[in-house]
């Protein structure tokens, strides 16, 4: 019998069903701890809008799934998979950055400033990743690229360079480069924060529509409109814990805690 | 007449010395410059502070004390060098410490959020590089680049010091047979005006065809 195996511990895989898994998240910057052991599984096709207070470490959390930010302790599970480690010499060891590419391809993520590729346009930002990351040929990521730039509406601007674009229309192609790869989850890091509000309307529309289709999808958000009709379950985090976490009807109603309703009708 | 003939060749003869000076030390420059932007932002503390102790000297020595090292000093190490490698490994040495800060000045330009959403999409790091970061490196610093190096094909000039046989020794050679000075001063100066307008058409032709912010 082979001793090393029954000592080793490593990690049950999660239920299939939760395409993301965090077990006690643990992060620290110094002598500050950002997250305090946090427990969070979504399942596959929930929409789950992280809310609360700025600095309550929610867009940590959701750096922690496709680990740009490295938790301090704990496990992220990612379609099944444990990312960010490594099993070697039957022991998990943190993984290099090249093989945390891989693991980022279950998922996508679209950010506060769209960050989209200046020097490329439209259609290019949306077929570089596939054809770069080899998931795909050149014919393959460019018909893949032209139906998601028409899903989120923009086939009239496939040659358009980004600073030709507006907020919205920026940040509807950045969920459209995000959704080429083909992620399993997909990551929402205030997402319309930096938009005003007819053009950040245009980009929720684009959101709640892969809702309606099924994707699984991470809102970090403060639009609490789009949490309360559109999430189906709402995570409340204050001081990098989990304080509440239900579906919106109990969460937007008096019988949340007291502090939520306060945070909510400040 | 035919002593026109000879010196319109000398002067053809010259301005290629010069443009070869020019090309070879303003491509190696940057190469090297390119290099050790790369080698900075790899933001190890040590090479760091070599990179900055380099272009610190590179850019306070006055090009004619680096040429004359490059050249007195390999003839004292007992190397035959013959003075137009000299000059070009000078001009190199001090040139790509330009190029170096210019590069890094343009990376700081490129907005940073990029780098973090290749990052989440699982691009290679490598293909990063060469497919975005590079390209808007090099399109911010375009400017800035041709810029200096317009001052590096004048400073070629300084190469004449140590006898080789670009534009500015063939005014000196012609002065001394005899010729009259502000004729051949003239035409050196014609001739460098020349060729750095059209470095400067060039710059506004390759920006004008990639414009974005």
């Amino acid at each position: 019998m082979n001793i090393a195996k029954l000592d080793r511990r490593w990690p049950d895989r999660p239920e299939p069903d939760n395409i993301v898994e965090l077990r006690k998240i643990r992060l620290d910057y110094g002598p500050l701890t950002v997250l305090h052991d946090v427990d969070l599984a979504i399942r596959k096709g929930e929409t789950v809008a992280i809310i609360g207070p700025s600095g309550s470490g929610k867009t940590t959390l959701l750096r922690c799934i496709n680990y740009l930010a490295r938790p301090t302790a704990g496990e992220v599970w990612v379609g099944g998979h444990l990312v960010g480690q490594v099993e070697k010499g039957s022991k998990l060891h943190a993984a290099s950055e090249g093989i945390l590419r891989l693991h980022r391809l279950e998922t996508g993520m679209v950010f506060q400033q769209f960050n989209l590729f200046r020097n490329m346009t439209v259609l290019e930002n949306v077929m570089y990743a596939p054809m770069a990351c080899g998931v795909a040929s050149k014919e393959e990521a460019r018909e893949r690229a032209t139906t998601l730039i028409g899903r989120v509406g923009l086939a009239s601007k496939l040659s358009a360079l980004p600073h030709e674009l507006s907020g919205g229309q920026q940040q509807r192609i950045a969920i459209a480069r995000a959704l080429a790869m083909q992620p399993k989850v997909m990551l929402f890091d205030e997402a319309t924060s930096a938009l005003d509000p007819e053009l950040a309307r245009e980009v929720l529309e684009v959101m709640r529509e892969l809702a309606r289709e099924g994707m699984t999808m991470v809102v970090v958000t403060h639009e609490m409109g789009f949490a309360r009709n559109v999430a189906d379950r709402v995570v409340f985090m204050e001081n990098g814990r989990i304080v509440d976490d239900g579906p919106p009807e109990l969460i937007f109603s008096d019988k949340a805690p007291q502090r939520i309703q306060s945070f909510l009708n400040h | 007449m035919s002593d026109l003939g000879q010196t319109l060749i000398l002067y053809l003869q010259g301005t290629l010395q010069a443009l070869i000076l020019l090309v070879v030390s303003g491509v190696l420059s940057v190469l090297i410059g390119l290099c050790f932007m790369v080698v900075d932002l790899a933001g190890h503390k040590i090479t760091s502070f070599i990179l900055h102790i380099y272009s610190w000297l590179a850019q306070t020595t006055p090009p004619l004390i680096l040429l004359f090292l490059a050249f007195y000093g390999s003839t004292w190490a007992g190397w035959n060098v013959s003075p137009i490698v000299a000059a070009i490994v000078a001009f190199t040495f001090f040139a790509a410490a330009y190029y170096y800060e210019i590069f890094r000045a343009a990376y700081e330009g490129v907005p940073p959020g990029q780098a973090e959403a290749a990052r989440a999409l699982g691009i290679p790091y490598f293909s990063f590089v060469r497919s975005i970061l590079l390209p808007q490196v090099l399109r911010i610093a375009s400017g800035p680049l041709i810029g200096r190096t317009t001052v590096l094909f004048k400073e070629t000039s300084l190469a004449s010091a140590i006898s080789t046989g670009e534009i500015m020794s063939v005014a000196n050679g012609r002065i001394y047979a005899g010729g009259n000075p502000l004729v051949h001063v003239l035409i050196a100066g014609a001739i460098y005006a020349a060729i750095n307008i059209a470095l400067i058409r060039i710059e506004r032709r390759l920006s004008a065809k990639v414009t974005y912010k």
